[in-house]
């Protein structure tokens, strides 16, 4: 594993798209090398950025309709940031790995239940692109979101067939 | 004047506002594992590729209507899909839209969103996302503005 190979793969590796052993492959090497480290760290501290965004976003949220959700989610909230203080001895690596998780977790929360209550943002604190979705029906949905800009996307696992 | 002519009066003077129309584009984008990605989609690109996990994107139509308000529009996508529009308003700089993405008369996602005036929203339709196979993806790419 070469930097370059780490500056190829570190997409995927933020993503946790890569399989275990070359996502291992990858943290092996940026536990040895100080500037993969930092690049690292870098994505890390976007990531906590992004963090502020949505605690800030989560300050604005009408919780009165959707508390009992709210609550299950500051439990895990809690034993995410639990194991995030557990993590701080370890190598940056890791800790940059395990903050990257929790926030990916936030960001990427998996398909939203069908006729969920609406969560209302305030407009102030909307990116350029974001989207709040009030309600949404269908099957086989995912909902992606991109932090930077706020894009959202909802994909179906469908067959495209021809896309002429 | 009586009280219904100023009613009518009223109605009439503010049909103007109520009917002011929403500016929407449609772009149906080809996603695909390799090749090249038309330039209309650099600034997209990166995004669609973090979120669509392909890497080639090629514009396949593009349609932009003003659509008015409370009146639903449809359209037409590759593949036999459709795109069913319904401006439902404007709230604190969102613009409240409910969305359905139809394949034929069936329903894939039917949606209430606060998409940001002059934000984009996107919805994919694909075998698993990331590193699909065979035919690769499509991308619907909505964006909407007052």
């Amino acid at each position: 594993m070469t930097c370059g190979d780490v500056e190829r793969l570190l997409d995927a590796f933020i993503d946790r798209e890569l399989p275990t052993p070359m996502l291992l492959e990858v943290a092996r090497h940026a536990s040895a090398c100080a500037p993969c480290d930092g690049t690292v760290r870098q994505f890390a501290a976007l990531g906590d950025l992004v963090g502020q965004v949505v605690a800030e976003d989560a300050a604005a949220l009408d919780l009165g309709p959707v508390w009992p959700a709210v609550a299950r989610n500051i439990e895990r909230t809690t034993r995410r940031r639990r194991w995030a203080q557990r993590l701080r001895t370890a190598p940056a690596w890791g800790v940059a790995a395990a903050a990257l998780a929790a926030s990916a977790v936030l960001w990427f929360g998996g398909a939203q239940p069908p006729d969920r209550p609406a969560v209302r943002v305030a407009a102030a604190h909307m990116r350029p692109d974001q989207a709040v979705i009030d309600r949404l029906a269908g099957k086989h949905i995912t909902v992606r979101s991109e932090p930077k800009a706020g894009t959202t996307m909802i994909w179906v696992n469908y067959p495209v067939g021809s896309p002429r | 004047m009586t009280a219904a002519g100023a009613l009518f009066g009223a109605a009439f003077l503010l049909m103007p506002v109520a009917a002011a129309a929403l500016d929407v584009q449609v772009i149906s984008v080809h996603a695909s594992e390799s090749g090249p990605t038309d330039a209309a989609l650099d600034t997209l690109r990166p995004r669609l590729r973090r979120l669509a996990g392909y890497r080639a994107f090629r514009v396949v139509r593009t349609e932009r209507r003003q659509c008015a308000w409370h009146s639903p529009e449809e359209f037409t996508l590759p593949g036999g899909r459709s795109l069913q529009l319904l401006p439902r308003g404007m709230e604190q700089q969102a613009v409240l839209i409910q969305v359905r993405l139809l394949a034929g008369r069936h329903r894939l996602v039917d949606t209430n969103v606060r998409l940001r005036n002059r934000g984009t929203m996107l919805f994919g339709v694909g075998q698993a996302g990331r590193g699909g196979e065979g035919d690769g993806a499509l991308i619907v790419v909505l964006r909407a503005e007052e």
